[in-house]
């Protein structure tokens, strides 16, 4: 009993190119499932959060949108956009039959002479009229917005003095919002007015971003709040037939988009992680195969001695399953050492909203990873431990002799 | 003359610095310099990751022709070598304010996972090296 359990740590110590070749492909299943499931969860974590972060049913910026920073980049990317149009478009959409709520945003960029060589975005909204922004600030601050406050994204460094000057504003930052997995955790969020006194402070600075409209009475982007009863895509058509030089958006059609490239992102890795484990367990079995051939005599010796056909079979399965969880260890640790480090780059070169799941869910899945690759290993030796059992030992010995 | 032995542990411990070095110097580098050309202080948290990841590569290669006692000095030396890589960008120089920017995203954590494999490579290597050092006779 005792060399039942000794022995097959020394068969595989015996062959350490071997054993090292068996847990490097083991290594890859667990690599391949424990990666895949976390970036794939993280996707849809990212897609859950950027539709509640959204906030509004429709979403109305000005034409020229499109060509100075779409609020689509400002949302997904964190890329600042500026683009602004009279107050006056505001009130028109206010008066469109069906819309029930509407709140103004107001966004000016950074320049990047402050901490980096990017700007970040502000966004400045009236605290009286919003609906998207605040449910998210009253989860981590309850006070009101004064002039010069600021609230921060989660990705953005509070500095010690927690203050941050734009345009020689000087904020003071109240809270920091949680992470949300879009653009806007990059974002700095004020008061309209302590917004327009910065874009009075640009300026005066020499940064003319506003030729045509008075700041004064300007907005950025208006969310909106379609009425029950109304269909948003209707609502959206009344605007945009109504209101000229403004192109509204339904939310869900934006939704629609972001959903579509993260579903072929995650086809793709469903499929690389598919491929993988179909290749890695058709060779662990072939390798095996061949293994528990060139070691036929070996078996059959082990017979001679005594050991019972069971016990050959129990000494195969416990070197693959040795391989296999020494393996799967190794590969969700390398998984792990990449998709969580580089979530955000991952996250960046993707350009989809990106949000690790839960510790709990992340253990889970690893526990899992080590389970199916491990168990995935053991299936991939079974056969040949079955034909191991099955062998003549005397008729393998006078072949030999 | 004595046989130089090359192992895998020597040459993991040759490899994961070079890896550093480069990666730190080319795909992993820290932010591009302000539009006035000024550097942010990712560029000399970078710059100071980059002179630990030289120094580790010189220990380890040092290591290959000492004597098994010393290279179990120089293991030390790497540990806490890579312990500093590790924190030097973030925690010893501060980075860029937007933690998604390159130096948050690709520097740092290029500086965490390969100095932590180092100290780790080390460790084993240290650990797995046993038996005790010839003790200088007086």
């Amino acid at each position: 009993m005792k060399l039942e359990r000794v022995l097959p740590m020394k068969n595989l110590r015996r062959k350490p190119a071997r054993t090292a070749a068996l847990v490097l492909l083991s290594a890859f299943l667990a690599l391949s499932v424990f990666g895949g499931s976390v970036m794939v969860l993280s996707l849809r974590n990212g897609l859950k959060s950027y539709e509640s972060r959204l906030g509004a049913d429709i979403v109305a910026v000005p034409y020229q949108a499109r060509t100075k920073g779409s609020f689509e980049s400002i949302l997904l990317q964190g890329i600042p956009g500026m683009f602004y149009m009279d107050e006056k478009y505001y009130n028109k959409i206010c008066a469109i039959d069906g819309v029930e709520a509407a709140a103004p945003q107001f966004y000016l960029a950074s320049t990047s002479a402050g901490c980096c060589s990017v700007p970040v975005q502000i966004i400045g909204f009236d605290p009286e009229r919003d609906f998207t922004v605040q449910p998210w600030v009253r989860e981590r601050y309850a006070g009101e917005l004064g002039d010069g406050d600021i609230i921060v994204g989660s990705e953005l460094t509070v500095p010690k003095d927690g203050t941050l000057t734009f345009y020689d504003t000087p904020c003071r930052i109240v809270a920091q919002l949680g992470k949300t997995g879009t653009g806007l955790d990059t974002a700095v969020y004020t008061n309209m007015s302590t917004i327009k006194a910065m874009m009075r402070s640009a300026e005066s600075l020499g940064f003319h971003y506003l030729t045509d409209v008075d700041p004064d009475h300007a907005v950025s982007a208006v969310m909106i709040r379609v009425a029950e009863g109304y269909d948003a895509e209707a609502v959206t058509g009344d605007i945009n037939v109504h209101v000229r030089h403004v192109e509204a958006s339904a939310a869900a059609a934006m939704l629609s988009s972001v959903a579509g490239g993260l579903r072929s992102v995650s086809g793709v890795i469903v499929l690389l992680v598919a491929a993988v484990w179909v290749l890695a367990a058709a060779v662990l079995s072939i390798a095996f195969a061949l293994i528990s051939h060139e070691r036929a005599k070996e078996f059959a010796v082990l017979r001679v001695l005594g050991a019972s056909r069971n016990m050959l079979s129990r000494l195969l399965l416990a070197e693959a399953a040795i391989v296999s969880f020494s393996g799967a260890a190794i590969g969700a640790s390398a998984a792990a050492l990449i998709v969580f480090p580089f979530g955000k780059a991952i996250s960046a070169a993707m350009e989809l909203p990106y949000l690790m799941p839960p510790l709990g869910t992340v253990l889970a899945i690893g526990a899992a990873s080590l389970l199916l690759s491990t168990v995935a290993g053991a299936l991939s030796a079974a056969l040949s431990a079955w034909r191991v059992s099955r062998n003549d030992a005397g008729l393998l010995l006078r072949e030999g002799a | 003359m004595k046989k130089m032995r090359v192992g895998a542990r020597d040459i993991l411990l040759l490899l994961i610095p070079a890896l550093l070095l480069a990666g730190i110097l080319s795909v992993f580098q820290p932010c591009s310099p302000r539009e006035d050309g000024s550097w942010m202080s990712c560029h000399w948290a970078g710059r100071a990751t980059a002179g630990a990841a030289g120094a580790m590569l010189a220990l380890s290669l040092v290591r290959l022709f000492v004597s098994k006692d010393a290279k179990k000095g120089l293991d030390l030396a790497l540990i806490v070598l890579s312990v500093l890589a590790a924190l030097l960008p973030g925690r010893l120089i501060s980075l860029c304010m937007m933690r998604d920017m390159r130096c948050h995203t690709l520097t740092a954590p290029c500086a965490a996972v390969l100095s932590g494999l180092t100290a780790l490579a080390a460790l084993v290597d240290l650990l797995l090296s046993g038996g005790k050092g010839r003790r200088h006779e007086a």
